[in-house]
């Protein structure tokens, strides 16, 4: 199967975990992936903070390419992923729908595979590590127009988790907002709203928080790792791509590099001695 | 895409429900709450509603767009007031957070994609916040996380670049 790609400016970067852990798991699922040519940023938040045209200009911009390459076209950053959703909603509500769709990861995966199909690939599982997944903000909300998942309790991403053999809790948290592009300047409320969502993943029981977003990634993994924990005996959760524990049951891709690259330790999980 | 004239006529179908500013994960750090800043845009007090730290301060969540029961853009609101701020030149509590988008878009207009040095140097450069986080970003350098050159593929000549 061939489809289009738009890794996004972060996959490459701040988020390569994701960038090349999502390509080692499409790979494995016999999925040619063709890097959509000349892409651009898809402004993320700031351009549709700033300029609202700029920013619908950028993801039609975006979908004309893919829609030239004639694809579907697999978008695996939350944030570019939501922009080119807005747009694909304004453009074909005007009758000019690009004719390809959009495609998160998870959702191709889903589509295309049965939980039979995937275990049967599975060369390990997730061991009942104790999980939540976190969604974040940009997939499941505007809800018509991200068409992902259930806004206040997506499930697709927990039961991928459950085939993969973790032990997915629920949480209050999983659609709940990581501060996002307050990153930068605002990085005392990330910091807090981090705070919040370790302690409650961990009053769910998580040993881990699993995302498929790289600002909830680099937020939640960083702003743990840089404040101060109030109560020392509570653990820092480490945290995962998704695409990282899937390619880690294939048996595919450098997934202790990946994890290395965290700056929260999944020491004592997946293998890892304490 | 909608601006100031499609959005504020359909912030009288606010019925002060509150639901929005209880959804909301930064309202805490705000001035005022999103449901008076509705409130007030309604009601015509633009520039009430525009010099507040909330408009700022919104991390574009969508949860209040999102649970309004009367469909009120709330959080494309915010988007508005920014920019109206911005056109104004209206005085704006939270300038880092303007300088944080700008120095994100000055990469992805000159070379079409977020170059994050690029990014981080400006921002701190225009904040004078010249030491934060530098050991973080030291070790997300050594990680191989932050790419040194950016890479330039220029946006087309198609996309008008010039408002903000």
């Amino acid at each position: 199967m061939k489809l289009s790609y738009f890794p996004g400016c972060t996959l490459g970067s701040t988020g390569i975990e994701y960038g090349e852990s999502t390509e080692a798991v499409l790979a494995e699922l016999g999925i040619e992936l063709q890097e959509l040519p000349g892409w651009v940023c898809c402004g993320a938040t700031p351009a549709h903070a700033l300029d609202g045209d700029f920013s619908f200009e950028l993801s039609a911009h975006n979908l004309s390419i893919a829609s030239r390459e004639g694809k579907d076209v697999v978008v695996p950053c939350a944030a570019c992923f939501n922009r080119m959703q807005i747009a694909h909603q304004a453009l074909t509500e005007k009758g000019n729908g690009p004719g390809i769709r959009v495609l998160h990861p998870i959702t191709l995966i889903t589509e295309q595979f049965t939980k039979n199909d995937l275990e049967g690939r599975f060369k390990r599982t997730l061991e009942r590590m104790k999980t939540v997944a976190y969604y974040g903000c940009l997939l499941v909300r505007p809800e018509k127009e991200t068409d992902f998942d259930d806004r206040e309790n997506p499930q697709c991403m927990d039961r991928l988790l459950e085939w993969m053999g973790a032990d997915v809790r629920d949480w209050s948290h999983k659609a709940e907002c990581c501060g996002g592009g307050l990153a930068l300047a605002r990085s005392d409320i990330v910091s807090s709203l981090v705070k919040e969502l370790a302690e409650t993943a961990r009053d769910a029981g998580a040993e881990a928080i699993v995302t498929a977003c790289p600002l909830c990634h680099a937020n939640v993994d960083m702003r743990q790792w840089t404040t101060v924990k109030t109560n020392p005996e509570a653990r820092n959760l480490p945290v995962f791509y998704l695409t990282e524990l899937l390619a880690y049951c294939f048996g595919v891709g450098d997934c202790h590099r990946w994890f290395g690259k965290h700056l929260i330790s999944c020491e004592g999980l997946l293998g890892n001695a304490n | 895409m909608r601006g100031q004239k499609e959005i504020v006529p359909e912030l009288g179908a606010c019925f002060q429900c509150r639901r929005c500013t209880a959804g909301c994960p930064v309202a805490a750090w705000a001035d005022h709450p999103p449901h008076r800043i509705v409130k007030w845009a309604c009601d015509n007090e633009l520039d009430r509603a525009t010099d507040t730290s909330m408009v700022w301060i919104c991390a574009s969540c969508l949860t209040c767009t999102a649970r309004c029961p009367n469909n009120v853009p709330v959080a494309e609101l915010m988007d508005v007031l920014k920019q109206r701020a911005v056109r104004n030149g209206r005085e704006i509590t939270e300038k880092d957070v303007l300088t944080g988008h700008r120095a994100f878009l000055g990469p992805v207009k000159r070379w079409g994609r977020l170059h994050e040095l690029t990014m981080i140097t400006r921002y701190k450069l225009k904040t004078g916040h010249l030491f934060q986080d530098v050991i973080l970003g030291l070790v997300l350098f050594l990680r191989g996380k932050i790419r040194i050159f950016p890479e330039r593929v220029g946006l087309p000549d198609t996309i008008d670049k010039e408002n903000d």
